[in-house]
């Protein structure tokens, strides 16, 4: 199944970026470099959870700190904020950054919130972040994901539920998933809302952190409860975008399904603020076949990890075709370049179109002067003068498969070497390098 | 003690009076006798014109309003009056500290376990005569320190936007935004299409621009715009003075600013996408955070925002309730018809202190006349219970005799649209620019209202800059101040005293000789006000429960009882109870409500 999902993506406009930014060495380890063997004194690693049963919040800090520990060159772990029982909420950013920025790669979260015994989404969550740290090496798919995408793992928001004894009886009053800005409904309308959207520090974490990672088309999480506000009218969902979840949460035969998120209304979760406020396209594996214990479980953990990796390969991601260059005098060049997105998913949402403007791909050119570019999205229609005489100009969004034609008139000599680069904010960095002939 | 138009008016200018020219009420060291706290705190804009006795005293100031250094001075003042206690709010996005003070009539409950009314001045940045109003309000009641009631607390904030008010004292520009910053034209740029001075009179006024799709054309009076209809010209668009800096073909869309704290509030609260400012989300600024967290903490029973310039009191419900849906939640209709009695009641209030007419209930949004999303008194009242209004000061009908019934005067505006012999409809401006029109011609001599100029725009474009002075239509005339703000004290401290009192009235307590003790009991609200309003919640409204000691033996009846608000004057139904008790056993009734720290009573059957 991943591997289906990946050949959906050629995996990255790999030549281009590996030659912009050539993989660097593994960081060596201390002896190798002293020369002197190193004490090495390991401290017994910890059991890794069973994902026969749930984790505890212990557990699950241990797992993460191996992962860390295990490989810093593809998994860093960051503390984005504190419950209100003082304890971290941890991110696991994995990627490979010897082959790019994190921030620069498109990217996908995965979340979970639920309590130990309403799910296992904490548990798939470790199971991915285990699978690109451990197996990574030795599967290639695995290490294509790190080195051109981002996977943010929030394994556990709310680290109080998995703790002994909650810190703040006041805050299991206010229900996780209710407490986001969009739809978010007070308190004394729909019970366990909070006083406002954010009170909770976790959830102020949360949405500060996705607010920052303007890489991330995909909001990976679980089902359970759902929470219907009373009241809530029909949510505005963009005829493109609808068309995106039916690709999205087409499930077939495969376990575990996904849930039709955009035709069950809730209010106040971080799904609705991640599409609505954010543009991202929420994925919520429903967990109704979820066994309650034992191998089973432990089975069923295995098969969601690999579907959630398979949408790695539906994110937007960019590249550069093959150009054309044509001589138009002495001087004086023009060049067709096809800029694509090869995801299953558009370089923003349709929702995230209408809203947000910014984020626009941007191309940069360098090594000759360019007279003036232009651009036809899809190669329909005309072309658009977007800029003249200048070295970077934007190009809108790219929508799910399509192709944007560019059109640069540029003055330069023969064996001038022009360098392409077009960044998306979601889609990732490509660049190409062009020799006038 | 209420006191009523004219005699209340003569009080009231009486007590400022006393105030200025009383005495200090101790001198020390060589005898020359040190200024008050509150006369040290005086508000220049206030002063009455006093003849100069001698040539070489100096005239009082001029009235103007007070800026953000004065407004602190003042709060000084009264603080080292020992009458009230500073509030920490911490700081603006900018940086400037939101200032804050408590006070309360004396009484054994302390302030902070008291019913709360909030007194807020100015959020929405624009309305300096809300800050004002605000100040004028805590002066008069900590002048009369003896006739506050002991069980309410009030808190003033009257900058509750200290960036905004003071962009716009100073500039008239930001409108109302706080020192953030903000992408309002989503081109990924900050702050680079604001305003500027076309005609370099020194002054930022109105843009009207040409344009054959605009929504606007010239009215009847040409001085006043109109909604356009099918096969008018010309048309226009209107903006804020200035050119168009960033070339998108929008003039003056993205200025400095940031978010307005008013617009920052949960309920109904729209995203910065759609083109309010209204924050990445609810209460994202310090200035509404600070705000919300004071009132979740006290016990916040009534709210009252002193802005806008619709010269009345509105009430929460700052969308249509039918209006589209944004973000997946539909607007909700408020207020909700349970709590109509009481907003109407308090308006009643409002027009007595004030002699303004009752306008009945009006929401925020008939009031301002647009949609108000994510308004701060919309989440008061619905996501916290609180009594909450926005209170103008400043309209077009508070100065010199135009006090009359303000739906008369509109009414009257209605009836000439709607008469067939009068001109075309279309040709008039909205009743509200007409009032304001009207105020101008009639109380100002015309003065405040500059003519639309031609104005080059360059690349051959050209457009029209004129409209509402300063100081006119948003905000007073300074020295028009004391005239907007009268009365308002007073109607605040009626809301205070008509706060809910809850008393257990026990209805019946008899003990037979085998022990059994019949008990019935209910709450008294001996208040004017409810003893709460807005949906209940999971709180409830209020509540009465019998503690049962051990020993005794609850055999029927419920030790919890919830009935919702009570509304004023008013009492709960009858709660019964028939319990086994020995001799000499003592009983407890609590009744617990939204505003009020619980009453107990004991009970010796």
């Amino acid at each position: 199944m991943l591997l289906a999902a990946l050949v959906l993506c050629p995996l990255l406009n790999g030549a281009a970026l590996q030659e912009e930014n050539p993989p660097q060495d593994p960081p060596v380890a201390a002896e190798e470099e002293s020369g002197e063997p190193a004490e090495t004194v390991q401290p017994p690693e910890p059991a890794w959870p069973d994902y026969g049963t749930a984790a505890t919040w212990a557990e699950l800090e241990a797992a993460l700190r191996t992962l860390a520990n295990a490989r810093p060159d593809v998994a860093s772990l960051e503390s984005i904020g504190k419950s209100r029982g003082g304890r971290d909420v941890w991110v696991l950013t994995l990627s490979d950054r010897f082959v790019g920025d994190p921030a620069g790669k498109p990217g996908l979260v995965v979340l979970d919130y639920h309590a130990p015994g309403e799910g296992a989404g904490a548990s798939v969550a470790l199971e991915i972040a285990r699978l690109l740290v451990e197996e990574s090496r030795n599967e290639p798919t695995l290490d294509a994901i790190l080195q051109g995408y981002a996977v943010y793992v929030v394994p556990c928001l709310d680290p109080d539920l998995r703790a002994p004894a909650s810190a703040d009886p006041a805050a299991e009053r206010v229900e996780y998933a209710g407490n986001f800005p969009i739809g978010w409904r007070p308190d004394s309308l729909l019970p366990g809302s909070g006083a406002y959207p954010l009170s909770e520090p976790r959830t102020l974490a949360l949405a500060e952190f996705l607010a920052t990672r303007a890489n991330v088309s995909i909001l990976l999480g679980f089902g359970g409860e759902g929470r219907t506000a009373e009241g809530l009218d029909a949510w505005e969902v963009p005829a493109a975008d609808r068309a995106r979840f039916d690709v999205l949460y087409a499930s077939g035969a495969v376990v575990p399904e996904v849930e039709n998120w955009h035709e069950v209304p809730s209010g106040g979760s971080p799904f609705d603020y991640g599409y609505r406020a954010l543009g991202m396209y929420p994925v919520i594996l429903a967990q109704g076949s979820l066994p309650r214990s034992g191998a089973a479980r432990a089975d069923w953990v295995r098969s969601a990890t690999r579907r959630a990796l398979g949408y790695v390969g539906r994110l937007p991601r960019v590249s550069f075709g093959e150009p054309e260059v044509e001589r138009l005098g002495p001087g004086l060049w023009r060049l067709d370049v096809p800029f694509d997105n090869h995801g299953l998913l558009p370089t923003l949402s349709e929702l995230g179109r209408r809203r947000f403007a910014t984020g626009e791909i941007e191309i940069s050119v360098s090594g000759a002067t360019v007279v003036a570019c232009s651009h036809r999205p899809d190669g329909v229609g005309s072309f658009s003068i977007e800029a003249n005489r200048r070295t970077s100009f934007r190009v809108g969004q790219i929508g799910a498969g399509e192709t944007t034609e560019l059109c640069l008139i540029v003055e330069g000599q023969s064996g001038d070497v022009l360098e392409l680069e077009g960044t998306s904010a979601r889609g990732g960095r490509a660049a190409r390098t062009i020799t006038l002939p | 003690m209420r006191r009523r138009g004219t005699e209340r008016r003569a009080v009231v200018l009486g007590t400022a009076l006393a105030l200025f020219l009383a005495p200090a009420p101790s001198a020390q060291g060589q005898g020359e006798p040190r200024p008050t706290p509150e006369e040290a705190a005086q508000d220049p804009s206030e002063t009455p014109a006093q003849p100069a006795p001698e040539d070489d005293v100096p005239p009082p100031p001029a009235p103007h309003y007070l800026g953000s250094e004065e407004v602190s001075q003042r709060i000084t003042g009264w603080l080292g009056t020992g009458l009230a206690e500073r509030i920490e709010l911490g700081t603006s996005a900018g940086g400037r500290p939101i200032e804050a003070l408590q006070f309360g009539g004396a009484g054994a409950t302390p302030l902070s376990e008291r019913p709360t009314i909030l007194l807020i001045g100015g959020l929405d940045g624009v309305s300096l005569a809300g800050s004002e109003a605000v100040l004028r309000v805590t002066r008069e009641l900590l002048a009369a320190p003896d006739q506050l009631p002991p069980n309410a607390t009030f808190i003033a904030v009257p900058w509750a936007n200290p960036d905004g008010l003071s962009s716009w004292l100073d500039s008239f520009v930001g409108g109302g935004r706080n020192a953030g910053s903000v992408d309002l034209d989503h081109d990924g740029k900050k702050d680079e299409d604001g305003p500027d001075d076309l005609d370099g009179d020194g002054r930022i006024l109105e843009l009207l621009l040409p344009d054959p799709d605009g929504p606007w054309t010239r009215a009847e009076d040409d001085r006043l715009l109109r909604a356009a209809r099918p096969g008018d010209a010309p048309r226009f668009r209107l903006a804020r003075e200035g050119r168009d800096d960033d070339g998108d073909g929008r003039f003056n869309e993205d200025g400095p600013g940031g978010v307005v704290p008013d617009l920052n509030f949960p309920v109904g609260w729209r995203g910065p996408w759609t083109g309010v400012p209204s924050g990445r989300w609810p209460l994202s600024e310090s200035e509404s955070r600070s705000l919300a967290d004071l009132a979740i903490d006290r016990r916040t029973a009534v709210v009252l925002l002193f802005q806008g310039n619709h010269g009345g009191l509105a009430v929460p419900g700052g969308l249509d309730p039918a209006g589209p849906v944004e973000g997946g939640a539909g607007p909700l209709a408020l207020p909700l018809p349970s709590d109509l009695v009481v907003f109407e009641e308090v308006g009643r209030l409002f027009a007595q202190a004030t002699g303004r007419g009752a306008n009945g209930v009006r929401t925020l949004r008939e009031a301002r006349g647009v949609e108000r999303p994510g308004a701060a008194i919309d989440w008061f009242y619905v996501a916290l219970g609180a009594l909450s209004f926005e209170l103008a000061a400043w309209g077009p009908e508070v100065e010199n005799g135009t006090r009359s019934p303000k739906e008369a005067r509109f009414a009257a505006d209605a009836n000439l649209d709607d008469d067939p012999a009068a001109e075309p409809v279309t040709r008039w401006a909205s009743a509200t620019d007409r009032a304001w029109a009207r105020w101008l011609d009639n109380t100002r001599g015309g003065v405040g209202f500059v003519d639309w100029q031609p104005v080059d725009l360059g690349d051959g474009r050209r457009g029209f800059v004129g409209g509402w002075l300063p100081r006119t239509r948003l905000n007073p005339p300074p020295e028009v101040l004391p005239v907007a703000v009268e009365g308002l004290a007073d109607f605040t401290l009626e809301v205070a005293r008509g706060l809910p009192r809850l008393e257990i009235e026990l209805r019946e307590l008899k003990r037979e000789p085998s022990g059994v003790v019949h008990l019935k009991a209910r709450i008294r609200n001996e208040g004017i006000l409810p003893s709460g309003v807005g949906p209940l919640g999971d709180a409830g409204g209020a509540s009465l429960t019998l503690r049962v000691p051990p020993g005794v033996q609850l055999v029927v009846g419920e030790e919890k009882s919830e009935f919702g608000h009570i509304a004023g004057l008013s009492a709960s139904p009858d709660c019964e109870w028939i319990l086994v008790a020995p001799e000499g056993a003592v009983l407890q009734l609590v009744a617990r409500s939204p505003w009020l720290a619980p009453v107990e009573r004991e009970v010796r059957p």
